[in-house]
């Protein structure tokens, strides 16, 4: 990775210890000034004109002005070396030096005052007969395009570039993939299918600076309008809904929830989701994906970035719940709690991540990206909170748990999500009645039928329209 | 009269000059004995806070522990005395722990036993950062409510019990987690939730089994 400090430039080499990643505190202060001194066995002060930062070795606190915050993983002791995590050199140097520093993942750079590092990002359209490639850098660069045989490059020469990019591959036969090579002329390539007859290219000279390229199939016919924006996937049914995401709680090692006879909650949770993946697009024609599809291992935030990128429209995560208490039963359908997404949670949550940019920072730096990460949900706390109450109603029929409304809890699975997203408790496997009921197949059937009600019902009400009221008696 | 000699003549500037130093920065050394350091009275956080003096008669404070409740969902109050520290970092410490020996009434427990707290320190903001071993993250049976109920024993507790403790996060084996077992958000600090106090009516008998 490397350090860039104002217009300088220098080499660190992390170590991973533990699965974090740390680097030498002797070699940040070689690189930005600050003094350090071992205050007492065990701690390390470093100090800055008159800022101080305390480390203290195997502890993730740190006191910073009188005050503590909080690291990612411990500060280690290696050798009379002193290592901290790499991600949150930006909590430590940002108090201590009074500049702004950030850790940019993608690029593996970390920034320290003022440095220009234009951040590219890429996008990829495909439309009809043409995919369009757009490179868009937040300050003017210069863009050299080359056609080759079987590519096009597009080389950027600057010293230092923040490229956000993840290789991309297409179908459709003009473009096959897009790809950063890097190197010192930080080069893309994107390499063409048998389809691809022409290129062309415009630039816009911003901010944000972009290049368009266009990259054609057979030439159009003459009557036929150039590509303009990404087309539109198909017409949304009523209410705008066209996708719903689909996440079968736990899987793989972390088996969640076992039932007094055996049953595990991850089993029930893909079954039901499954079910309810069919009955969704049956019934309501949308379009389901599930977050899990076998029986296999995933990070909470990544079930939420899955719902992102399939830019789905609803998120529903599907439990079953357990208490310590054998009578527990029924099922609830919970939203996030105002309290993990208000104002004085993000206040709190900024004031110990140490920076906090303006709002129209890019969220480069692992703290930033925290906070914006955390607000996503924020802004659909309504919604989400409608469609709950939904699918409660409509399950309360069938498992009996009327009066039981709905639930808030600060649930992490639901704090990344960017659409309205709920996550169904469906009954209590820790009952044993209740364990039997999760089990069967009849059951399940009926859980996901309530479910497909309850968000039917959510969609016409989105679309204006007066919602029925839940299926009453029993089913 | 005997005019002072030379050394005299030093001396007496010397003290003149002593005495107008100590005016000037007695306000600078009075704010930096002042000043507070991190986790308490006179321990440097996040070094463990001193035991309190052998000896001393032992002083104790009730405290309102929340643990789960037995026959209705939710959490349940059970009012216990607790030794008294003078340091608040260490006073949390032992109400903790307190939640970890678990309950004496017909409560049921919300932490493991043999689950140990590794670091308590309360910042000046008042968020408590509690720091547990990794036995807190077994959560028997499983499941969001048992999870919620852990989080919230200790969450609850502290918040109700200290003025100073406006929020609280749980670290695990002194790193931060993303959560305990899987659904309670741990990335930030937590302010209590009362709403989660057990209402004052049994649970009504699960329905009948109807596959």
């Amino acid at each position: 990775m490397v350090l860039l400090v104002d217009q300088s430039r220098r080499e660190l080499s992390p170590v991973l210890r533990g699965g974090a990643e740390l680097v030498r505190v002797d070699a940040l202060a070689q690189a930005t000034g600050f003094r350090t001194r071992v205050s007492k066995p065990g701690a390390l002060a470093l100090s800055f004109g008159s800022r101080e930062v305390t480390l203290y070795e195997r502890k993730s606190l740190v006191s910073i002005g009188g005050d503590l915050r909080l690291l990612s993983s411990p500060v280690l002791v290696e050798g009379g070396q002193w290592l901290v995590p790499l991600d949150s050199v930006p909590r430590l140097l940002t108090p201590l030096l009074g500049r702004r520093a950030e850790w940019r993942p993608a690029s593996r750079l970390l920034l320290v005052g003022n440095v220009p590092a234009p951040r590219v990002t890429v996008a990829t359209y495909a439309a009809g007969d043409a995919v369009r490639v757009v490179l868009e850098s937040s300050e003017p660069v210069p863009f050299r395009v080359r056609q080759e045989d079987r590519r096009v490059t597009v080389a950027i020469p600057r010293d230092v570039l923040d490229v956000a990019h993840q290789p991309e591959r297409l179908t459709g036969g003009i473009v096959e993939s897009v790809q950063f090579l890097g190197g010192r002329e930080n080069v893309f390539a994107i390499t063409v299918g048998p389809r691809f007859r022409q290129l062309k290219s415009a630039e816009e000279a911003g901010p944000p600076a972009r290049l368009i390229l266009e990259l054609q199939a057979e030439p159009m016919a003459a009557d036929r309008p150039p590509v303009a924006a990404p087309a539109p996937a198909a017409a949304a049914a009523p209410g705008g809904l066209r996708t719903v995401v689909i996440d079968p709680g736990h899987g793989g090692g972390e088996v969640g929830a076992q039932g007094p006879g055996g049953t595990l909650e991850k089993d029930v949770t893909l079954a039901i989701a499954r079910k309810l993946r069919s009955a969704l697009s049956n019934g309501l024609g949308l379009q389901a994906f599930l977050t899990r599809d076998g029986d296999k291992d995933m990070a909470l935030d990544d079930r939420a970035a899955f719902a992102n990128n399939y830019k789905a429209d609803l998120f529903v995560s599907i439990h079953a719940n357990a208490s310590r208490s054998a009578g527990a039963h029924g099922s609830e359908v919970y939203f996030l709690s105002y309290q993990a997404a208000d104002e004085e949670s993000r206040r709190v949550a900024a004031a110990e991540g140490a920076y906090v940019p303006e709002a129209a920072a890019a969220p480069a730096d692992a703290s930033v990206a925290m906070i914006l990460w955390d607000m996503a949900q924020a802004e659909h706390l309504e919604e989400s909170s409608s469609l709950a109450s939904r699918l409660q109603e409509e399950l309360a029929v069938v498992t009996g748990s009327e009066g039981r409304g709905v639930k808030q809890a600060p649930f992490r699975v639901l704090v990344g999500a960017a659409m309205p997203a709920v996550l169904v408790e469906v009954a209590f496997i820790s009952n044993s009645g209740e364990e039997k009921l999760l089990g069967s197949d009849a059951w399940q059937n009926k859980v996901v039928s309530a479910l497909v009600r309850g968000v039917a019902r959510y969609q016409q009400e989105r679309a204006g329209g007066a919602a029925p009221v839940a299926a009453s008696g029993s089913r | 009269m005997v005019k002072p000699s030379r050394p005299t003549v030093f001396i007496a500037i010397g003290l003149v000059a002593l005495l107008a130093a100590v005016v000037v920065l007695a306000p600078r050394w009075a704010r930096l004995l002042r000043r507070p350091l991190p986790g308490g009275e006179g321990g440097e956080a996040p070094a463990a806070a001193a035991d309190e003096p052998a000896g001393a008669v032992e002083r104790q404070i009730s405290v309102k522990l929340f643990f789960q409740a037995g026959d209705r969902r939710g959490l349940a109050i059970e009012e216990r005395p607790v030794e008294f520290a003078r340091d608040l970092s260490r006073q949390v410490r032992l109400v903790v722990e307190q939640l970890i020996a678990g309950p004496r009434s017909g409560l049921l427990p919300t932490l493991a036993a043999d689950t140990r707290v590794l670091e308590v320190f309360v910042s000046p903001r008042g968020v408590a950062y509690v720091d547990l071993s990794k036995e807190a993250s077994v959560i028997s049976p499983g499941g969001s409510e048992a999870e919620m109920m852990t989080v919230y024993s200790v969450v609850n507790t502290l918040t109700a019990n200290f003025p100073a403790v406006r929020r609280v996060q749980l670290l695990l084996d002194d790193r931060p987690s993303p959560t305990l077992a899987g659904h309670v958000d741990l990335s930030r600090p937590l302010p209590s939730d009362m709403t989660l106090l057990a209402g004052s009516t049994p649970e009504p008998a699960p329905p009948p089994v109807q596959p």
